[in-house]
């Protein structure tokens, strides 16, 4: 058993030791590798959860983390601990610099950023920052009363989060930013059905509990006595976050370094145009409509980014030595997703379909085959059969296999957006895709 | 001032009963990680962490409130306890009257060390390096290869365990892993082939050095006639699946759909439910006689082998399907009651000292057959089938029913020969009817204990590990090719 201690702060250390900027002008001035650059997480978090129309779990969670990366030359590494003592902060400088001179050279080093000038960012509210455990519960129970008086259960979360990232490098870089997020998720149960709503907001005061329950109570309810339909190509309309879950993995598939190795499918397709009209993707770390973070590949600004411009493919996402390599332009990674809208709202896109489905979301999505950006997934909380305009029933869930590359070419209708994204934050509309790929179907 | 772990951790449980809570334990743990990966002939990325903090759990007003806190002052430690408290209240404001019943289990106090002959932490970035780098040269030497990966990650938890009912308990486990792979590209087409040995709650014996440096040449070999390979057939074939593909197909089709917090209703708002209600236990058909599935998180070197879970219950081995029978759960203290079960199975786990435990899959293996079997003779028994080696894609959907997975390398078997690779290959099913179709399962001597490092369950996500042994077995007639037409329309069409 090793004999793990602990430091004890406060005990041996001046106050402004508290203080994350301190310690990384502290481990700046330390230093004497070649280069360093430190960043500093802290992530205040309360999350709470419900199942069977009670909080099931309730957790606030505190986190503060150093980041130190050295470079002697072209050798680096990277060291990371939650020790914010002065002595914890110079054992961590030593382990980076020990990993760093022990590695090889590194071919592809890049050295590490000057001063950058961040985005401007409008992503925190206090009111997010500061709910109190009381004030959660409520807004959950709101919900939960929805789904009671309905006869159904809820289940589903309600988190809120804190972010703050300070970075700083002994090239002059400086940057901080604080950031809020609540995500409100629910699940309402009937007898064999389910359905599904969520809210995500920089400020929890925008989010209605119960607005949000009595969606997914409704879906519920219409969802019952799901029906079996044969696999095969069917007219949708995605929800938003069907959309946006499909969207995430087309973001992540646009690395340019394996289009031009020619391990992706995107070997060859820049500048092409590949899908509808219809069909614009950007990245923009300052829309305050879904806020990313202006951090970027070695502590760069993230830059707006158009990825797909009108159909066409404009950008593929481009790191700071490949740009150099290439001689292209350097696009970072994205850190968020925003699809251009339309003005029909998804109301009138279902009353404007004759027969087809709706899909109120997606679950489990994985790649099949990279090379022609295959995925996998299924339907799930509310796959309804549209006739004539309206939602006829409940149909039982199908697993797909599609590809984002044929959905964004047959889009053929594009409403209005709303926030959404679990992984990568989004705010996309619904879309109507023609000729969708089911492939099996499930007992539910 | 240093402290002990265990000093700290009875400070907060004092701190909570102070603040009122009827239960409570303190968890306070500290976590190593070391990583080094490599991409072609160059290390990409070394990164070092280290991690300490406390989770306080309690039960106030017959509700449960958590806090985490890596301000570990005494101070600290109070205030976190006094959080947790807060936040049960909170919790009770849903549920009035209500009331937290935990399975009955004596204290634990006892201490537990994964086996280890190499301390991981000790070996120095260049040997590793080099290893990763000699594999990458002989990988790269094969024509056609253009991209290569290896890896290796070690990580340490140190964790003490204290709890109101008088559980004091300690453990320090290490697991080890190691892998690489190479990507072969041809005209419009990449594949790929991985090696990656089962990683085990064991030291830097698991890096097989010889083993590692004579395996690459095979693998490269191999992306290279999977970018050649036939494209997978649709319609039925019988599948011949490897221990190191089965790991997945275990865990998601049987591991998940029995973890009985989610059989409750209790994931539904993110994981889903389960097809394998309570109802079903004695009775219900998983799959065919020969399929025995063991939960057993005493296995050594399994990697959900830890002593202790994170709610002082001892690890215990126990029965999940016995010859095709659905007969138990993974549970917690918590949820163990609720099907009137007088002891937990020893499931409950957290990934951090900030998350709370949740019900987790246990080292759960496919048991060998009872019948002498080795693989050579299950594939010349085999007529026209597919044999799937390494984990791929993988899918299923809520209830744990509809599964589409995915491998790392296929062959086609005709006439109980295999007759070359084939390549894009999927197999879909629904779970009861998939294991019902496995007809055979070979003998020991095949028996592999693979696991799984990146099990993610819970909101807020966490992510756990667990072994899953298994010998090669066959399942007969089971759907193959679902995404085929997909794929091939993909790559024929304008885009
Ligand atoms: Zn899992």
């Amino acid at each position: 058993m090793p004999s793990t201690t602990i430091h004890n702060p406060t005990s041996q250390l001046p106050k402004r030791a508290a203080d994350p900027r301190w310690l990384m002008d502290r481990i700046l001035d330390r230093s004497r590798a070649d280069a360093t650059a430190v960043r500093f997480d802290a992530i205040s978090k309360a999350s709470s959860r419900f199942a069977n129309n009670e909080i099931t779990q309730n957790i606030v969670e505190r986190k503060r983390n150093l980041t130190v990366r050295v470079s002697f030359g072209r050798r680096s590494a990277s060291a990371t601990a939650n020790d914010l003592s002065d002595a914890g902060a110079e054992a961590l400088l030593s382990r980076a610099c020990d990993l760093a001179r022990a590695t090889p050279e590194d071919s592809e080093y890049v050295e590490e950023p000057g001063a950058q000038k961040f985005p401007p960012m409008s992503c925190h509210a206090l009111s997010t920052a500061q709910i109190s455990p009381p004030d959660k519960a409520r807004a959950i129970l709101k919900g939960i009363e929805v789904a009671r008086a309905e006869g159904l259960t809820l289940a589903g979360s309600h988190h809120t989060t804190d972010f703050e990232t300070i970075l700083a490098n002994s090239k002059g870089l400086t940057g901080a930013c604080r950031r809020t997020e609540a995500v409100y998720s629910n699940t309402a149960m009937s007898e064999d059905a389910s359905g599904w709503a969520e809210a995500i907001d920089t400020d929890v005061s925008r989010i209605d509990t119960a607005a949000r329950a009595r969606v997914a109570c409704e879906k519920a309810k219409a969802a019952l006595h799901p029906r079996p339909l044969p696999p095969g190509k069917y007219d949708v309309i995605l929800e938003p976050a069907a959309v946006g879950e499909i969207l995430a993995y087309f973001l992540w598939s646009l690395d340019a370094r394996a289009a031009d190795e020619g391990r992706s499918w995107a070997a060859g397709k820049k500048g092409r145009k590949l899908f509808a009209d219809g069909v614009t993707l950007r990245s923009d770390a300052a829309d305050p409509c879904v806020p990313g973070s202006p951090f970027n590949e070695g502590g760069m600004a993230t830059p707006a980014v158009t990825w797909v411009d009108r159909g066409t493919l404009s950008n593929l996402c481009t790191s700071r030595y490949w740009a150099r390599k290439q001689k292209t332009e350097w696009t970072g990674a994205p850190t968020n997703l925003l699809m251009a809208e339309g003005n029909t709202t998804l109301d009138q896109m279902i009353r404007g379909m004759d027969r087809g489905l709706l899909v109120t979301r997606f679950w489990y999505i994985r790649h099949v085959d990279p090379m022609t950006l295959t995925l996998t997934g299924m339907t799930r909380d509310g796959l309804f059969w549209v006739e004539k305009g309206k939602i006829a029933h409940g149909v039982k869930n199908f697993r797909f296999n599609e590809s984002p590359l044929g959905m964004l070419e047959r889009t053929v209708q594009v409403g209005r957006a709303v926030r959404t994204g679990e992984y990568m934050p989004s705010f996309v509309p619904p879309v109507r895709v023609e000729g969708f790929n089911f492939a099996s179907a499930t007992e539910f | 001032m240093m402290r002990p772990m265990k000093d700290l951790a009875l400070h907060a449980l004092d701190a909570a009963r102070a603040a009122g809570a009827t239960y409570a334990d303190a968890r306070l743990a500290r976590y190593r990680r070391r990583d080094i990966r490599t991409q072609d002939k160059r290390v990409n990325s070394l990164t070092d962490s280290e991690d300490i903090g406390l989770g306080v759990r309690v039960v106030a007003d017959g509700s449960w409130g958590f806090a985490g806190s890596a301000d570990l002052t005494n101070e600290g430690v109070e205030a976190c306890a006094r959080e947790a408290v807060a936040v049960a209240r909170a919790s009770a404001l849903t549920r009035p009257g209500g009331k937290i019943t935990l399975a009955p289990e004596k204290a634990q106090v006892s201490s537990f060390v994964s086996p280890r002959e190499i301390d991981p932490f000790k070996i120095p970035v260049e040997r590793k390096a080099d290893l990763l780098l000699r594999v990458a040269e002989r990988m790269l030497s094969v024509a056609k290869i253009r991209k290569t990966y290896g890896a290796m990650s070690f990580r340490g938890v140190h964790k003490v365990l204290a709890s109101t009912e008088g559980t004091l308990a300690e453990s320090d486990v290490i697991t080890s892993q190691v892998g690489y792979g190479a990507t072969a590209v041809g005209k419009n087409d990449a594949k790929s082939r991985n090696y990656e040995p089962p990683p085990q709650t064991r030291g830097y014996e698991i890096v097989r050095e010889e083993d590692l440096l004579a395996n690459a040449q095979r693998v490269a070999e191999q992306a290279v006639e999977h970018l050649q390979a036939k494209p997978c057939p649709v319609g039925k074939r019988d599948l011949i699946l490897d221990p190191l593909h089965l790991a997945l197909t275990i865990h998601e089709s049987v591991g998940h759909a029995t973890e009985l917090d989610r059989v409750l209703g209790m994931e539904e708002s993110l994981a889903g439910r389960s097809f394998a209600t309570p109802e079903k236990i004695g009775n219900f058909r998983y799959g065919s006689p020969v399929v025995n599935l063991v939960a057993d998180n005493t296995l050594e070197g399994g990697l959900a082998t830890g002593g202790f879970d994170d709610d002082g219950v001892a690890g215990q081995r126990w029965d999940i399907v016995e010859e095709g029978i659905l007969r138990g759960y993974s549970t917690s203290r918590e949820v163990a009651p609720v099907i009137g079960q007088d002891r937990s199975t020893g499931g409950n786990r957290a990934d951090h000292w900030s998350s709370i435990p949740i019900v987790r899959i246990p080292n759960l293996s496919l048991m060998p057959g009872r019948r002498r079997l080795t693989l050579q003779e299950l594939i010349a028994d085999t007529k026209e089938g597919i044999y799937i080696e390494g984990m791929g894609s993988f899918s299923i959907d809520q209830m744990r029913l509809n599964f589409q997975f995915g491998g790392d390398a296929f062959w086609e078997i005709k006439d109980g020969r295999i007759t070359g690779m084939l390549k894009d290959v999927t197999y879909q099913s629904i779970t009861p009817r998939f294991w019902a179709s496995c007809d055979a399962v070979c003998d020991e001597r095949a028996w592999v204990p693979n696991g799984v490092l990146n099990c993610g369950k819970g909101d807020p996500m966490q992510i756990s590990q667990m072994t899953h042994g298994a010998a090669p077995a066959r399942f007969r007639q089971v759907d193959v090719g679902g995404a085929s037409e997909t794929m091939k329309s993909y790559r024929a069409g304008g885009i």
